[in-house]
């Protein structure tokens, strides 16, 4: 950096002192051109001049001798003449046609000197410049004239040595002077370089720091110069640009602040978002699981419990059952009633146990075909008992060719057992039962034994419907709320336990069926039971909205 | 006629007591009660009963595992048992008789039932 700075620092100064030094060399050309021959100009009329004035003035001082032809006078003069100035080489005085009279040469007149000048036609002054082989001499030739009359000539030979002499003088002096100068501006240039650069060179280190990123550099200037107005210039961007610089600084703090809040909010939002899936995903598996808990809670673990509250409870009836049979040995017999009614109410507790266990078994349907007039008959079968003694009779009006549909035989036949028994309950005295089984047709069809709100339209649909009736006591309205409520019942403990009718419309609506009761008061009442025609029930849960 | 020899097995003790009161009282049999399946072998030895009753639910040692036990022993599988549960599932009932049952019987049960029962079995035992 240093070798480049100095190199720079040179170029500048050389750039400086380089066109100074060719202004100069050229100004002495010009000199010496211009110079120069107006100086020799000068100086040649000078000499001439003197020449002229010598000439002019030994003319006057000789005319007198020149009349008298007094020659040794003449030569006394020349001679004084001569040795008063030392730039005369000679002295000549010629006649009219020019032939030397007389001269101040010690030996005798150089051969051709005579005839070299004369004076022209015109009588006037003539110069000039004669080489006598050694030196120039400047011929000058005057007009001797008395009273206007022309007697002859004066001629002065003066050296011409002494201007080139002079000139080389002048010249050397110029040459001095200029390298002089020259000398001068270099060690000027120095100086300028050293002093007057100073602060230039201060400048220059002080922005190679700012460029190293030190921007805390500042440069004294004190030059009272636009240097100076310079350096403090310098310093006041330098003090700005450190402004800028801090807060540049602060800003991209702020920025990488904001950015990493930015990142960690957004990082925190794609947690929240994952978070988010995860709690969606849990809550979908919450659901379904409950869904399942549900459906098993309906099932499965009512299952367990029913399982395992019959379990628990027929253990405790068997036990009583053999502790009664064994009294039954060791009673009185009229006290024998008591051992029976004991013994019927075991079995009683039993069948509500084993019906408890139905109802919570209720795995699916097992759906045939079937003709539900098979099922009827068999149903009755069942039933036959509680009408041994034949005071009810059967009228049976069941349909020809329908067809078949698709229910599960054990429950329907369970379905069926149900009705019956409930209408032969109610005619204890007697009356007819009425079984009546045909094919409809329906616009509607709902799920469930009782109607469902919001009843959507769906296609005609053909079904079976069985009809039981009975004469009986009939149901009150009041009581038609309730009859298919678990353990609702209006007969008497030894008769039923209520189950019968809310276990019917469970099975009824696996089967998608609908049972309805309809009733008169002491007329009696008509159980219908709809079921479609080879639809398989969809096997949905139904809610046993009982 | 000897008397039959039942062994029942059952965890419940009043049940016991009560059966064992009744077929006893017929004069036909003589009956060992266990409440528990823990000593079975050992007493099956030494009773040398004809036929069992053996109840499912029980604590500890079930009645599956008792059918194993039986099936195990050179005596044990030679005797006719007959289940005596308040299960009355198809399952529970499939999965006795695939252990060598001979009847399944569901509680509560009349003590005359029972009786026919165990008499039929013992009548048909000549038969195996």
């Amino acid at each position: 950096m240093k070798e480049s700075s100095r190199q720079k620092k040179g170029a500048l100064r050389d750039k400086i002192l380089f066109p100074f030094i060719i202004t100069d060399l050229l100004i002495v050309l010009l000199s010496v051109a211009i110079i120069i021959p107006v100086i020799s100009g000068v100086l040649k009329n000078t000499l001439k001049q003197k020449g002229l004035y010598i000439a002019e003035s030994v003319a006057l001082h000789s005319l007198e001798y020149v009349l008298t032809e007094n020659q040794l006078e003449l030569i006394k003069v020349l001679r004084e003449e001569q040795e008063l100035h030392k730039e005369i080489s000679y002295l000549l005085i010629t006649d009219l046609k020019g032939k030397v009279i007389c001269h101040s040469f010690k030996g005798g007149l150089p051969m051709g000197l005579e005839k070299a000048n004369s004076l022209g036609s015109h009588q006037k002054n003539n110069i000039i410049l004669l080489d006598t082989g050694k030196y120039f001499v400047y011929d000058i030739a005057v007009p001797l004239t008395v009273q206007g009359v022309l007697l002859g000539s004066l001629r002065v030979g003066v050296f011409n040595e002494s201007i080139p002499r002079i000139l080389s003088k002048i010249i050397f002096m110029l040459i001095a002077l200029i390298s002089l100068a020259i000398f001068i501006k270099i060690l000027a240039s120095y100086w300028f370089t050293l002093a007057a650069m100073e602060p230039v060179k201060k400048l220059q280190r002080a922005t190679e720091a700012m460029m190293c990123g030190d921007l805390s550099v500042r440069v004294r200037i004190n030059s009272k110069d636009e240097l100076e107005e310079l350096g403090n210039a310098f310093n006041a961007t330098l003090e700005k640009l450190e402004q800028i610089l801090v807060s540049k600084d602060e800003l991209s703090r702020e920025v990488v602040e904001r950015k990493r809040a930015e990142n960690a909010a957004l990082a925190v939002n794609a947690k929240l978002e994952q978070n988010v899936e995860e709690l969606a995903e849990a809550y979908a598996k919450l659901k379904e699981s409950q869904k399942e808990l549900l459906q098993s809670a309906k099932f499965g673990a009512i299952g367990q419990l029913a399982s395992s509250v019959a379990h628990e409870v027929r253990n405790p009836l068997a036990i009583i059952m053999q502790s009664i049979e064994y009294l039954d040995c060791k009673v009185a017999p009229e006290d024998k009633e008591i051992i029976q009614m004991a013994k019927h109410n075991i079995q009683r507790a039993d069948t509500i146990v084993a019906t408890l266990l139905d109802f919570a078994k209720e795995k699916g349907l097992n759906v045939v075909p079937v003709d539900i007039n098979s099922i009827i008959e068999d149903s009755l079968i069942l039933t036959h008992y509680s009408n041994r003694e034949g005071k009810i009779g059967i009228v049976k009006e069941l349909g020809k060719d329908l067809p078949q549909v698709l229910v599960d035989r054990q429950k329907m036949k369970q379905v069926l057992v149900n009705v019956n028994l409930n209408a032969l309950q109610a005619m204890p005295n007697g009356g007819t039962l009425f079984l009546r089984t045909y094919l409809a047709e329906f616009k509607r069809l709902q799920a469930g034994g009782e109607n469902k709100n919001g009843d959507q339209p769906l296609p005609v649909k053909k079904a079976v419907i069985i009809e039981i009736e009975d004469e009986g006591a009939g149901i009150s309205e009041e009581n038609l709320k309730n009859v298919f409520r678990p353990f609702f019942t209006t007969k008497e403990e030894t008769m039923g336990v209520g189950l019968g009718l809310s276990v019917a419309k469970n099975i009824v609506a696996m089967h998608n069926g609908l049972i309805e009761i309809k009733s008169r008061l002491n007329q009696g009442t008509k159980v219908i039971i709809t079921l479609t025609v080879k639809e398989a029930p969809n096997g949905k849960e139904e809610d046993i909205d009982c | 006629m000897a008397k039959k020899k039942i062994l029942i097995v059952d965890d419940e003790l009043d049940f016991l007591k009560i059966v064992k009161l009744n077929l006893e009282q017929t004069e036909k049999f003589e009956v060992l009660t266990l409440s528990s399946a823990h000593e079975l072998i050992s007493h099956l030895h030494s009773f040398k009963p004809d036929l069992i009753l053996l109840d499912m639910v029980m604590p500890g040692i079930g009645g599956i595992e008792v059918c194993d036990m039986l099936n195990d022993d050179l005596l044990g599988k030679t005797l006719p048992v007959i289940v005596l549960s308040a299960l009355d599932k198809v399952e529970d009932k499939l999965l006795a008789y695939k252990k060598g049952i001979v009847g399944y019987l569901t509680k509560p049960i009349e003590k005359d039932a029972l009786i026919a029962k165990i008499e039929s079995v013992l009548e048909s035992r000549f038969k195996r």
